[in-house]
């Protein structure tokens, strides 16, 4: 086993590999730390280069992307409070305000440290036990994708840190938005008004560009022209050494980002859902789980920290399934899928056997790549913290500029244009009657799934809903979801009952 | 600033003056004399890393040899195929914007409803290539060894056999088509694409469905799934053994046929240049090379008059299917 090793970092390591990985490594940042572009972006741009490399130095290139993109989200989340991919979005919810207390470095440099734990824990955990988590993947069918989906929605609903009917109300709307378009397995049209685009229904990242870019520069603009002065934060560098923080600040994190990593590699692993679900999940596990859970959303590292070691722990459990099964873990790892098969090689449970020194080659570009991210934004990092000296008037046209494209490069439509702006609209009214935003957006993402799931078990089971608990996993979820909602009601109305009562 | 903003202001007239500049004219018969004289774009319903990219790619790369012009690809997934046939419908029709894509948004959406048009709403050029490379199988737990068995097991116990697949798609044509040439009836299940079904499959969910070979290989030769059939009229060579269903004494023949179309309208010219064009292309051994590499493809093409009959054909033998296929889950 070592030797096979040896031979895929010898060919992982070959300096033509190494340039594309780093240049892969780079661009794949930049396409997550630019909101309106993603990851998947990324991919599919880069996927077409590697037609005319050979397989492995192809499928590096890829990872180092993958692994580039889903780390570089947390730049413009913690720097700018959007969030460059939707693996992100909770690295907002403490990052910014880090930054805002002067503790920019310091986000950054858990968010980045951070990153490259979750890569590893995952790669570990991929190259030793891939084939016992692997029958994890399996384990999953409709009904246990409808449990999680659901359990998923109503855990970050009711952690959602606003009044418990306003997050209801947001998670509900999320889950309408995302009913527009062809209903699953039967194909009726809805709230799709004649329109031929509404038929699609709308694309995550149009809604997350909307929800936060563009509602986050509405916001701005309000008061831009009061601030006459341009708010400095002051970036504290002389007392900044390596990554921003000490040892003993690592050290406290060791739990946070072990169940974050755990959290991570599973969602990872079960195909279809990956670091987009992941980031909010972890973040919200971690925040009930904590001693001190009111001070998450104030920044504090424990919430950046949940929310990147989990994103790219997905990456390496995404790769589980993919390389184990042939069968993707999330949108990143289907275009994997289609550079293996373009170059005539179908991952599955043979590709071991057949392929072995491909597979460690991945092992091995799996690690370099996590490193090439860490040294690219160590070094990126002091660089990235001068973002925050450029003006607001210069830096958000930037940005709507460049999440317009991205909204537009999506599928070449203006309707994607036009969704940005209806989203951006919605945000801002949420923010102005402080509806809080992330049960929209996991509603939104895992509203279809639930839905789909649902449509799909209950025809397995031939319409018998209690079917549902008779799957172990899926009920498991079920049970903890209606004793969550339970517990959740019974606090509120409890809080709701005491506030009435010392009114009079 | 005020400089500042006089000069911005002046710059965005000018800009929007020159915009009005440069729109090319369709110079009619020059302009089909001459086509291709830049780079045509292929605008493809399905998302990068698929069959259907990896086709479109292909033939691109080999457009570009015959042509000197590069072939760009488009993609524009969702509303299963929606977006791209519409994107195709509203576009000009010079002959630089093309749709690449398969019978499932020009026909299968037809007849099942999800569309009011077909493949006549734009001028087919020719059928590029054609999938044959999807292949019928059982999950090992199932115990099903053969077509016959399944046969024979489906009319010992009707609606026993979960077939897994997508309401509307190919697939689901696929069963139905099976099931009224073999007079038995499966449980019919909406499970989703390629992944759920493997899945689905290797966990015992479903017991059949019908899935690319390149996918199930692997399961196939280490026993975790057993071909049972391939819907080819004759063995596609690169889909090891496996019989196809009239072997098995099934009278059933169904592929997927790739397509290029052009919006209405188009200059025949340039549609029957196309074709030439295709026919060219897939004569060549290294194109017919990758296609077998990529996805077990032979390499096949039809002109613009056969495919629009074949199209034409298949849409017929489908619509037979039209009621059942649109109210399954009622």
């Amino acid at each position: 086993m070592f030797e096979l090793f040896g031979e895929g970092l010898l060919t992982a390591l070959q300096p033509y590999t190494l340039i594309l990985m780093l240049i892969g490594t780079a661009v794949g940042i930049v396409f997550g730390a630019v909101p309106g572009l993603s990851t998947v972006m990324g991919l599919v741009l880069g996927l077409p280069f590697t037609y005319a490399m050979s397989p492995a130095v192809g499928i590096c290139f890829l990872i180092s992307l993958y692994i580039g993109g889903t780390s570089g989200g947390l730049i413009s989340a913690i720097l700018l409070g959007i969030p460059g991919t939707p693996s992100s979005i909770a690295t907002c919810f403490d990052g910014l305000p880090m930054k805002n207390n002067g503790r920019v470095m310091e986000a950054l440099g858990m968010g980045v440290v951070f990153s490259f734990i979750g890569t590893v824990v995952s790669t570990l955990a991929l190259i030793f036990i891939s084939p016992l988590l692997a029958k994890v993947a399996l384990q999953f069918g409709p009904h246990e994708y409808f449990s999680i989906a659901i359990f998923a929605i109503i855990l970050i609903t009711s952690l959602a840190g606003s009044t418990l009917p306003k997050a209801f109300f947001a998670a509900l709307m999320g889950i309408g938005f995302a009913t527009v378009g062809l209903s699953p397995t039967d194909a009726v049209k809805r709230f799709t008004f004649g329109s031929p685009q509404l038929v699609g229904g709308f694309n995550t990242l149009t809604v997350l560009i909307g929800l936060f870019a563009i509602t986050e520069i509405l916001l701005t603009s309000e008061t831009i022209k009061f601030s006459t002065k341009q708010e400095k934060i002051e970036v504290n560098m002389k007392n900044v050494k390596g990554f921003g923080f000490t040892i003993k600040e690592f050290l406290e994190q060791k739990w946070n980002a072990a169940v974050a990593a755990v959290i991570g590699i599973v969602i990872g692993i079960i195909p279809g859902i990956g670091g987009s679900t992941s980031n909010l999940i972890a973040y919200n596990v971690i925040k009930s789980r904590s001693k001190y859970p009111e001070k998450f959303g104030t920044g504090i590292a424990d919430g950046v920290v949940a929310s990147e070691t989990s994103n790219n722990a997905s990456v390496g459990g995404a790769m589980i399934p993919l390389l184990t099964l042939g069968i993707p873990g999330d949108g990143a790892t289907a275009v994997l899928l289609g550079a293996f098969m373009v170059h005539g090689i179908v991952p599955g449970p043979l590709l071991f056997k057949n392929n072995a020194s491909l597979v460690f080659a991945i092992f091995a570009a799996m690690f370099i790549g996590a490193f090439l991210m860490l040294i690219v934004e160590f070094f990126g990092l002091r660089i990235f913290a001068q973002v925050l000296r450029v003006p607001k008037y210069i830096l958000l046209p930037i940005v709507i500029v460049f999440t317009t494209v991205g909204a537009f490069a999506l599928a070449s439509r203006t309707f994607d244009v036009i969704a940005i702006l209806v989203f951006g609209i919605l945000g801002y009214i949420f923010v102005k009657f402080k509806i809080p935003q992330s049960p929209f957006i996991i509603g939104f993402i895992l509203g279809r799934m639930a839905e789909e799931n649902l449509r799909r078990g209950l025809i397995l089971s031939d319409n018998n809903i209690l079917d549902f608990f008779s799957k172990p996993i899926a009920s498991v979820f079920l049970i903890a979801t209606i004793l969550y909602l339970g517990y959740m009601l019974l606090r509120y109305s409890n809080k709701f009952m005491k506030y009435r009562y010392h009114k009079y | 600033m005020k400089k500042f903003e006089k000069i911005f202001l002046m710059g965005l007239c000018a800009a929007t003056i020159l915009s009005g500049c440069g729109g090319k004219k369709d110079g009619g018969k020059d302009a089909a004399a001459v086509w291709p004289n830049k780079p045509v774009e292929v605008v493809l319903h399905a998302s990068a890393g698929g069959d259907t990219d990896f086709n479109a790619r292909t033939f691109g790369e080999f457009f570009e040899k015959e042509t000197k012009k590069p072939m760009v690809v488009t993609n524009m997934p969702g509303a299963s195929g929606l977006a791209a046939t519409e994107s195709i419908k509203g576009t000009p029709a010079n002959g630089y914007k093309a749709l690449f894509t398969h019978s499932g948004p020009l026909v299968v959406n037809y007849v099942s409803g999800i569309s009011d048009y077909d493949f006549k709403e734009f001028d087919v050029a020719c059928i590029p290539a054609i999938d044959g490379g999807s292949v019928l199988v059982a999950s090992k737990k199932s115990g099903i060894t053969s077509l016959k068995d399944l046969i024979e097991k489906s009319q010992a116990n009707p609606e026993s056999i979960i077939y897994g697949t997508e309401f509307g798609g190919f697939s689901h044509l696929q069963v139905l088509i099976l099931q009224d040439k073999t007079g038995v009836k499966l449980k019919l299940a909406d499970i989703g694409s390629t992944s759920e079904k493997v899945t689905n499959l290797l966990g015992g969910r479903i017991d059949v469905a019908s899935i690319a070979y390149g996918s199930i290989k692997d399961y196939v030769e280490n026993g975790d799934m057993v071909a049972l059939a391939q819907y080819n009229g004759e063995r596609n060579p690169y889909l090891g053994d496996v019989p196809t269903a009239k072997e098995s004494g099934v009278d059933m023949e169904m592929n997927n046929p790739y397509i290029i179309a052009f919006p209405k309208g188009t200059d025949p010219v340039i549609v029957a240049k196309m074709s030439e064009i295709a026919e060219k292309v897939v004569g060549t051994p290294e194109y017919a090379e990758k296609l077998k590499v990529g996805f077990s493809q032979q390499a096949k093409v039809l002109t613009t008059e056969e495919a629009k009959v074949y199209l034409q054909k298949i849409e017929d033998e489908y619509m037979q299917y039209k009621d059942v296929l649109r109210n399954t889950t009622k």
